[in-house]
């Protein structure tokens, strides 16, 4: 009987070794022909033009390039906050319907977390509220959802700030709660807008590694968007954007 | 079970805690908003707790001193001159009706009426008059204030109640003797002398000049027959609707089956003036009722716009983060519809403590038009008062504030996160 249960734990501890990995396998993002226009006045302007990308599970990616290049759209159609004027996003193979408002919510909700330049806390609310709020409709469960927050506040080293509003903590300290906040719903992939662009470079090398960390033992998959040589260091690939092209793509 | 509900209390607290602080950001605005709420409520619900008392002092007049709760008349009374001779009830049938209707349990007590109009005088003066004859114990129960002398009684049957400016127009007080003239219902000239039993008061001036009160004896030997106009029929005072309702119902079957050639009217249909005052009242109270709910739409939906423009990146951050366009408009209507709450409690309480201040220092409003006493100035709020007071200002704020929070929820996400 013993001996059977044991089997039983085994196997499905394969199973599920064999989906990690062959989600590992997988692309998390695909873009096709991807080109997004802006309008100045009365002349169009290139965003992106004709970009072709895949995204696979736990890279650790970072794109580069000087100010209006292109990254930061790019990390919006990414993020599905932004749509394309022309091509198709797909994610996990499914292509995305941009019509359907709700679909691309709940993606948003559950795949994707956000790391802004102004870290965009809720003043209103405190550091453990600010991450409660995006968890609030997905995990009803109040136990957990708690549990989960203070994991979340551990890692990123503020769960003695969780009872502080966003106007008393330092700018790193609001990142780290950024991060938390991105990292607490287990998205599949977190986006980072010039994350360390409001910060000195000691609480931005902090940022960083807690980034690195979460990459590396929780196998969490990053796109920062930055030209912050630094950040290009640490990036597994690296993506150079200019005039709205992708002019490089290495894996390092 | 005990867990979802546990959650579903924690996500309605954080979804108030978070209106209130969203709403505290900006507290000169909410004040200014809650303010406005204020005096809205506050006025809405001092204004109707006036109308509610004049309209239970009218009812009440109207009911035990003028009209009963039912009449029953020969078919056309009611549609004919008061004073007519047409629809005249003789004594004996009217008795039988009397007794037959008195038969119920619900029923207090019934009046008879005779109705005639003539000229009273003395060797000085002399004016018309519209008289109204009863017998003196039922008739004495709807009798006006007197502030001189005595009711009717049925040991004075010539004893006549005379208004108090009837009164001083002929000259007279108490004790002191008149002739009364009318024409008979055969045509003849009938007079008969009468003494003032007492003078009395009423709210209306042209009914103190115009109305006297005397026994069905006086009226009946000034008419020549023993005949009334009308049945008053009053209930016991603790009735409820229902037991009311199904007197009103017994009594109609009755008059319907057995006396064809009779109708029953409610108070409600006979009180005309009663029903002038309280549809003006109503319709004052629907136009400055209107006039404030729209000054306290436009703050509500003025304060939400303000709120949501100062609140585009933080719209933007909530809809990156995973909710939906829904979930945003909620938000925003919480907050309107919280503003709405405090502002309406806050009124109420207000009102509420004002109303029984103003009711403690027993002040007074200028006479009334036809009236020489001062009103007094009472308010009587009653729970509908409060909860209707309370129910508009929250559909109000749940419509003032869906425009502003739609707009909020429909923004584009990259448009609201790029906004300074």
């Amino acid at each position: 009987m013993l001996k059977l249960e044991k089997n039983s734990i085994k196997e499905t501890f394969m199973n599920n070794l064999i989906t990690y990995k062959s989600n590992q396998e997988k692309d998390f993002f695909e873009f096709k022909n991807i080109s997004k226009f802006y309008k100045s006045g009365k002349i169009n302007v290139v965003g992106l033009q004709n970009i072709n990308l895949k995204i696979s599970y736990g890279d650790f990616i970072v794109i580069g390039g000087i100010s209006g290049s292109g990254k930061s759209t790019l990390l919006n159609l990414m993020g599905l906050i932004d749509q394309p004027d022309q091509g198709d996003i797909f994610i996990e193979n499914k292509k995305i319907n941009y019509n359907n408002d709700r679909l691309t919510t709940e993606i948003r909700k559950n795949k994707i977390g956000f790391i802004f330049q102004n870290f965009n806390l809720i003043p209103t609310l405190t550091v453990f509220e600010n991450i409660e709020y995006s968890l609030l409709k997905s995990i009803k469960e109040i136990k957990r959802r708690h549990l989960i927050i203070n994991q979340a506040l551990e890692k990123v080293g503020i769960l003695n700030l969780s009872k502080r509003y966003p106007e008393e903590i330092s700018g790193g300290q609001q990142q780290r709660t950024s991060i938390a906040r991105a990292f607490a719903k287990s998205p599949s992939i977190i986006l980072a807008d010039e994350p360390t662009a409001n910060l000195d470079s000691g609480n931005g090398e902090n940022i960083l590694e807690i980034m690195k960390t979460m990459n590396i033992e929780e196998r969490v998959t990053f796109v920062i968007a930055t030209h912050d040589s630094s950040i290009m260091k640490m990036a597994k690939r690296k993506i150079i954007v200019s005039d709205g092209k992708i002019i490089k793509d290495t894996r390092i | 079970m005990k867990t979802l509900l546990l959650s579903k209390l924690y996500g309605f607290y954080q979804f108030f805690k978070l209106s209130f602080f969203n709403i505290w950001r900006n507290r000169r605005r909410t004040v200014i908003t809650v303010t406005s709420i204020c005096i809205g409520t506050i006025t809405f619900v001092l204004l109707n707790g006036y109308i509610e008392i004049i309209s239970q002092g009218l009812k009440n007049d109207a009911v035990m001193k003028q009209y009963g709760h039912m009449q029953i008349g020969m078919k056309g009374y009611f549609d004919a001159d008061s004073n007519s001779y047409h629809h005249l009830i003789d004594m004996k049938k009217a008795e039988i009706i009397k007794n037959e209707i008195y038969q119920l349990d619900s029923v207090d007590y019934i009046n008879m009426r005779l109705h005639l109009a003539g000229i009273i005088g003395n060797n000085k003066e002399s004016t018309v008059f519209l008289s109204i004859a009863g017998f003196p114990d039922t008739e004495n129960l709807m009798a006006p204030t007197l502030v001189e002398g005595n009711l009717l009684s049925d040991d004075d049957p010539y004893g006549i109640l005379m208004g108090r400016s009837m009164a001083t127009k002929l000259g007279v007080k108490s004790g002191d003797s008149l002739l009364v003239f009318v024409t008979s219902e055969s045509g003849s000239q009938e007079a008969i002398q009468v003494n003032v039993r007492g003078i009395y008061e009423a709210l209306m001036k042209e009914q103190e000049k115009v109305i006297i009160f005397m026994s069905l004896k006086a009226g009946s030997d000034l008419l020549l027959e023993t005949k009334i106009h009308h049945i008053l029929i009053f209930f016991r005072t603790d009735l409820t609707d229902k037991a009311i309702h199904e007197t009103k119902q017994k009594i109609n079957s009755i008059i319907k089956e057995k006396y064809p050639d009779f109708e029953v009217k409610e108070w409600e249909e006979l009180a005309v003036f009663y029903k002038q005052i309280i549809g003006l009242f109503n319709g004052v109270s629907l136009v400055i009722g209107t006039i404030l709910f729209i000054v306290i739409s436009f703050n509500i939906q003025n304060t939400m716009q303000m709120s949501i423009i100062e609140r585009y990146r933080e719209i933007g951050t909530m809809r990156a983060m995973g909710s939906s366009r829904l979930e945003i408009i909620l938000d925003f209507i919480g907050e309107g519809i919280l503003i709405g709450i405090i502002g309406s409690i806050i009124g109420v309480v207000i009102a509420l403590s004002l109303g029984e201040l103003l009711n403690h220092l027993k002040l007074f409003l200028p006479p009334g038009p036809g009236q020489d006493k001062p009103t007094p100035l009472v308010f009587y709020i009653t729970w509908i008062i409060v909860f209707k007071a309370i129910f508009i200002n929250l559909v109000i704020s749940l419509i003032a504030s869906y425009f502003p929070a739609r707009r909020g929820g429909k923004l584009k996400i990259i448009t609201a996160l790029k906004f300074v």
